[in-house]
């Protein structure tokens, strides 16, 4: 704030804000609330007013319907001007009668009391304040023992959940039975009637388990909830409900070990599983899953994809039989059909054989293709995927396969190395390998729709890849150019979430090679578009603007110079039949010839016998202002009519009525340049936009593709010196 | 606009390529850097930009027709003046296709030869509308 003018006032104001105070039963207080002065002062006072005996049992809370936190030191500045604030018992008076309720209190007394305590410990400070008076052990063995029921227990649940929240006391002082009730909680299937919030904050304690515990707590809750049990959760009609239990199953599959993930993650995508996270989750509403739920169902996509990371990160193994077995099954089902298998193949055998149809299935090393997959990413998972197109779409592979290798021309698509670029494009598109991230939302449904979704998504994919080639015209020379379409194909169809892989491959039918030129082409004019307003453009323009104005103004005056057809009116503005006139301009633009005409020929400016000096015009008068359009109600044109009013004694105005519009236009604009004024017609306005557009084009040429900011840079601070070394080696 | 540029930090010395009486120092972050090759180096090398000669070709054809085109306005040859404009729009296009580098092999060829015809075509009309 600047202190130039004496504001003292408000400068002192800065520490005082001006509040509301209430408490129960008692008249509300509007006071100067000291941000200087400690809390304990301002409280005394407000209990002095009130006639409360003991101040240190009191303290300011905020009550606001969904924050109502104790006043401290630490968030005092929180209060501004208009707050207001409620006078309550102190967070250790409160949580002393919490407890005392809780031990001598009757059932009924219980359950308010642990109501109010899962209110109360959203709030760090009176949190704090529970547990160092042991609540949290009392609320624990309540829990553990297993005798409570009902409210009581659903309340102690969500006040356990609230007080564990803020991190005070560590999730391994949990003990074997307080983990076994809770879980027990969880398997309890039965009861229907079960309390919604006892399951939720069952599920979410274990959970918080698992994540937080140590490795012994983990084989715990592993041990005591079964995933058949967390699954029938997902069938609650309780989202939060739902929302937990895929939490705790994704904790689960986290911090299990790679054994472990690959018999959670088989479980999980089963099709029994899959069905049922697609129907009670995906289905019902794919446009309203939550921003928590859709990060769970991102979470175990992202866990179970992680499981292709293994493959995808190792090369192949020169020794790996199986995989050299793999290989072969390539060859063998694209070239050997039934008829010649097995008689032939030990002639086939031969290695010269095969190194062919290895360089027909596209391989860079046709010699040995296992050197194709010595490439990390994808290595082995590019082999994987390949070997499953062959054996499930048999069909489909032996066409890409056949179309390619039977091409003459160099147009062919190489099946192998555009295999292993596209697993390597689609584990980077899904981010395989990469932890799950805390807030990504981003899942696609489609996937829960497969046994082997990668895979599958790979099949569509290479198929896609060989349409865009084709569609392309591709050379191996433009393998990239090819694969920078087919990753904005992917991405764009992959954004719309499809919930199937049948809708998939449809977004991909219409996103075809011509469609992402259109795309890309739509993009770079909104660029330009933009570009345009930006500030060096619309300086360059400015800069332009009036060589191009001059260019407008000479094509007027040769317009004129070339002179003009008028039909004659009568000075009352009748149009008068077969009657002509010409007038035109001296090439030297300083006078005006006119005279009557016929029908067609164009009479030259020797044969005009009237004379108008241009110095003579003292201004230029259109439309209904023009003398011989003064009579309304006839059948007058007057947008169409211009006159020149004169400096002579003779003839006070020159009138005209032109054609049409463009007529009108060029000549208003040749006298208005005549005379020194500005044209205003729509000619002149979209002449000028074509010329400049195109002047601004051709002076922006070297400029193509950078992209031009909206607002020029700033510019440093000048150079210390300007010594410019020319520093030659 | 200028070219031959050593640096201090966020500065560049450059002159004006059209005159290289015109010198001047420019903020770098008003500078885009492109890539060229420098001849005959020293006091009288020249950079000449490392893009495709066909990119190069149709930016002095358009500079040059835009002087024709301009002459054609002021001279109100409506026919001449609309159709150098399509072309010279339809060049610009084509160069930026080129320059944004997503075009196969075969499409670059084909663009290329659509372009030479074009400018040839231009050549041609322009010359024989000057002599005429």
């Amino acid at each position: 704030m600047n202190s130039k003018q004496p504001k003292m006032p408000a400068l002192k104001d800065a520490n005082i804000v001006k509040i509301a105070v209430e408490m129960d039963d008692q008249v509300p207080q509007l006071i100067e609330f000291n941000q200087k002065q400690p809390l304990a002062a301002t409280i005394l006072e407000l209990c002095n007013a009130w006639d409360l005996p003991d101040a240190s049992l009191y303290a300011l809370q905020f009550s606001e319907n969904n924050y109502q936190n104790y006043i401290t030191e630490k968030n005092r500045n929180e209060i501004k001007n208009g707050s207001v604030l409620k006078l309550t018992f102190s967070p250790s008076k409160t949580a002393h009668d919490i407890l005392h309720k809780l031990n001598t209190g009757t059932n009924e007394e219980k359950v308010q009391a642990l109501q109010k305590l899962s209110k109360l410990s959203i709030d760090t400070t009176f949190a704090h304040e529970f547990i160092s008076k042991q609540g949290l052990q009392l609320i624990v063995s309540m829990i553990e023992g297993g005798k409570c029921k009902g409210a009581v227990l659903a309340y102690s649940l969500v006040s356990f959940v609230e007080l564990m929240y803020h991190g005070i006391v560590f999730w391994d002082i949990l003990e074997c039975p307080f983990i076994q009730t809770v879980a027990s909680y969880v398997n309890n299937q039965s009861a229907d009637a079960q309390d919604h919030k006892i399951v939720q904050a069952s599920l979410s304690i274990l959970e918080s388990i698992v994540l937080n515990g140590n490795a012994k707590k983990y084989e715990l809750v592993e041990k005591e909830v079964t995933f058949p049990n967390l699954v029938a959760h997902l069938h609650n009609s309780n989202p939060v409900v739902q929302q937990n239990a895929m939490a705790l199953i994704n904790a689960l599959f986290l911090k299990a070990d790679l054994a472990k993930r690959r018999a959670v993650s088989a479980t999980l995508c089963s099709k029994q599983v899959r069905n049922i996270i697609l129907s009670n989750i995906i289905q019902p509403s794919t446009e309203q899953i939550g921003a928590e739920m859709a990060h769970q169902l991102y979470v175990l996509q992202t866990l179970s994809l992680s499981l292709l990371e293994q493959r995808m990160n190792s090369k192949m193994d020169p020794q790996d039989q199986d995989a050299h077995e793999k290989i072969k099954e390539l060859r063998k089902i694209a070239f050997e059909t039934d008829s010649n298998a097995g008689n032939d193949s030990a002639v086939r055998r031969q290695l010269g054989v095969f190194a062919k149809d290895y360089k027909k299935l596209g391989f860079k090393c046709d010699i040995n293709p296992a050197q194709d997959f010595m490439e990390t990413p994808p290595g082995m998972l590019a082999l994987d995927c390949m070997v499953y197109f062959a054996r499930t779409h048999t069909e489909s592979y032996t066409k890409v396969v056949l179309e390619n290798s039977c091409r003459a021309d160099e147009h062919e698509c190489p099946f192998g190395r555009t295999s292993v670029e596209l697993v390597r494009l689609l584990c980077e598109i899904l981010r395989i390998g990469e932890q799950p991230s805390e807030q990504a939302t981003t899942f696609h449904p489609m996937f829960f729709t497969h046994d082997h979704p990668f895979y599958e998504f790979y099949c569509i994919c290479i198929v896609l890849l060989n349409k865009t080639w084709k569609e392309m015209r591709a050379t191996i020379e433009d393998f990239v150019k090819v694969f920078s379409v087919v990753r904005e194909q992917i991405t764009r169809a992959l954004a719309c979430q499809p919930t199937s892989m049948e809708k998939f491959k449809a977004k991909l039918q219409l996103l075809t090679y011509s469609e992402i030129t259109n795309l890309w082409q739509q993009e770079r004019t909104t660029r330009e578009e933009w570009e345009s307003h930006a500030q060096p453009i619309v300086e360059l323009k400015e800069i332009i603007m009036p060589e191009i104005l001059d260019l407008i103004q000479r094509n007027r005056i040769g317009y004129l110079v070339e002179g003009t057809r008028f039909t004659k009116y009568s000075p009352r503005g009748q149009r008068v039949k077969d009657k002509f006139w010409y007038v035109c301009l001296s090439p030297n633009h300083k006078v005006f010839h006119y005279g009557d005409c016929d029908e067609k020929s164009v009479p030259t400016i020797e044969e005009l016998p009237n004379k108008l000096d241009v110095v003579d015009i003292k201004a230029l008068i259109t439309g209904k202002d023009c003398p011989h359009m003064r009579d309304k109600g006839r059948k007058t044109t007057p947008q169409l009519a211009f006159s020149l009013s004169l400096d002579s004694v003779e003839m006070t105005t020159l009138d005209f009525v032109a054609p049409d519009d463009q007529v009108y236009g060029y000549w208003t604009d040749g006298i208005n340049a005549l005379l020194g004024n500005k044209m205003t017609s729509k000619e002149t306005e979209n002449d000028l936009d074509t010329l400049l557009s195109m002047e601004i084009k051709l002076r922006l040429l070297d400029a193509e593709g950078i992209i031009i900011p909206q607002e020029p840079p700033p510019v440093p601070a000048d150079p210390p010196n300007y010594d410019f070394c020319h520093d030659m080696k | 606009m200028s070219s031959a540029a050593r640096f201090k930090p966020g500065w560049y010395r450059g002159f004006c390529t059209k005159n290289r009486s015109i010198k001047g120092i420019f903020p770098c972050s008003y500078v885009y850097v492109k890539p060229c090759k420098i001849e005959n180096e020293g006091l009288f090398e020249t950079a000449v930009p490392l893009e495709d000669p066909a990119v190069r070709e149709v930016a002095l054809v358009l500079r040059e027709w835009n002087l024709i085109w301009k002459n054609a306005y002021v001279d109100r040859e409506t026919y001449k003046f609309t159709i150098l404009r399509k072309v010279m729009w339809e060049l610009l296009d084509w160069r930026r296709q080129l320059l944004m580098g997503t075009l196969t092999q075969d499409q670059t060829k084909e663009l290329k030869l659509r372009i030479t015809s074009k400018i040839d075509w231009g050549n041609r009309y322009n010359v024989c509308l000057v002599s005429k």
